[in-house]
């Protein structure tokens, strides 16, 4: 008797392909780290901010301290950001003086208080003052009340008491008394 | 019927191996046909299919440090290659919607919260596509272009509409200018933060 062969298919343990299933979602991180370090600015970047007043003449009809140099200085004003919360402050103020010996009955120097009063975004401290007749300077402090705050004119400088060592010295001539407020704000 | 025994062909000819799979074919499969004396011939219809493959050669995972932030402009850009042998999308996702600083009690005039730029760019085979968002608008969904987890099925994300297997030109990148000391807010110094979640999947 004639056989056929049965038709073989010798893969008896392959399996039909499935599906490919999609591919899960990949993914990636990326970390951003920045900084910002603490520091104090003046208005348009600026490290530091100057004024100049001119008194002019400083003496009466009767060559003593005339009236109104407070008026004269008026007030200085600046805006100073700071990006810290705990900014301290320094303030020297420093006579207007003159280089020519005064002898008895006559003065060289006009001693002064300067004040500088800090808006923040707190309750505003008091004005933080310094009287040119102490060598050392107020601070520096902690200006307290949070942050400056972030607004025009946040720093206010006014000046007060001008005097002569005596009421009655008469000032020596001289065209160049010079006198400093100085202002530092620091981060911390 | 000549006494001849022709043994059907086994259900072992459910097993099949096959090299390559293939697409479906829907014809009509041909009725069985033997001509007296001739092997029994059948025809034993496979389907397969490929779902879509996508991912990344290699993921787009990095991390940069740029200081000053606040007197500093910068930028960094990381480019990768999709691996998608179908059209794709890729979508971000901002864990804090910019750069985030310190915590701190809000103060009117400062923030601890530097925002930036985000730009995604998608180069396939025989397509590209490019948009832009902001890190807030990638934290709180409202940018639409490619917010969100990629997933298959969904439509989160920026999509290409092209395959793309080791096409070089993709890229993220993150970018800003200076935040500034004079304007009406200021950044409080610190350490700043974000990390981004870069995901594709297909999407044929």
């Amino acid at each position: 008797m004639k056989k056929i062969a049965l038709l073989a298919l010798a893969a008896s343990t392959a399996a039909i392909a499935t599906p490919a299933s999609a591919q899960a979602v990949a993914s990636g991180t990326i970390t951003l780290t920045g900084s910002v370090a603490p520091k104090c600015t003046v208005t348009a970047g600026a490290s530091n901010f100057t004024s100049t007043v001119p008194f002019g003449e400083l003496a009466d009809a009767n060559g003593i301290l005339r009236t109104g140099l407070e008026t004269d200085f008026g007030t200085k004003s600046a805006k100073v950001v700071c990006t810290s919360g705990s900014p301290t402050i320094k303030v020297e103020a420093q006579p207007l003086a003159a280089t020519t010996t005064a002898p008895s009955g006559y003065a060289n120097r006009i001693d002064f208080t300067a004040a500088v009063a800090v808006t923040t975004t707190g309750t505003s401290p008091a004005p933080f003052t310094d009287s040119s007749t102490t060598v050392a300077a107020l601070g520096p402090v902690a200006i307290g009340g949070g942050m400056l705050a972030n607004t025009a004119n946040n720093i206010n400088i006014t000046t007060t008491g001008y005097a002569t060592p005596n009421v009655t010295d008469i000032l020596v001539a001289d065209n160049a008394y010079q006198g400093k407020v100085i202002v530092t704000i620091a981060p911390n | 019927m000549n006494g001849w025994k022709v043994k059907g062909l086994s259900a072992a000819l459910g097993l099949v191996a096959f090299a390559q799979p293939v697409l479906a074919d829907t014809s009509t499969l041909p009725a069985p046909t033997r001509t007296p004396g001739s092997p029994f011939i059948g025809t034993i219809l496979v389907t397969a299919s490929v779902g879509g493959a996508c991912g990344f050669v290699t993921a787009p995972s990095d991390s940069y440090t740029f200081n000053d932030i606040d007197t500093t402009a910068w930028e960094a850009t990381k480019p990768f290659q999709l691996d998608c042998n179908v059209a794709s999308r890729v979508a971000v996702v901002s864990s804090n919607g910019g750069l985030k600083g310190p915590t701190f009690t809000a103060t009117p005039g400062y923030t601890n919260l530097a925002p930036y730029t985000v730009d995604l760019n998608l180069v396939g085979s025989s397509a590209n596509i490019a948009a832009q968002c902001s890190a807030a608008a990638l934290k709180d969904g409202t940018c639409t272009a490619f917010y969100g987890t990629a997933a298959i099925g969904q439509t989160a994300g920026l999509r290409l509409a092209s395959p793309s297997v080791n096409v070089p030109g993709s890229f993220i990148k993150v970018s800003a200018p200076a935040f500034g000391l004079t304007g009406p807010t200021s950044l409080i110094d610190g350490t700043y933060n974000d990390t981004l979640v870069i995901s594709v999947a297909a999407a044929p």
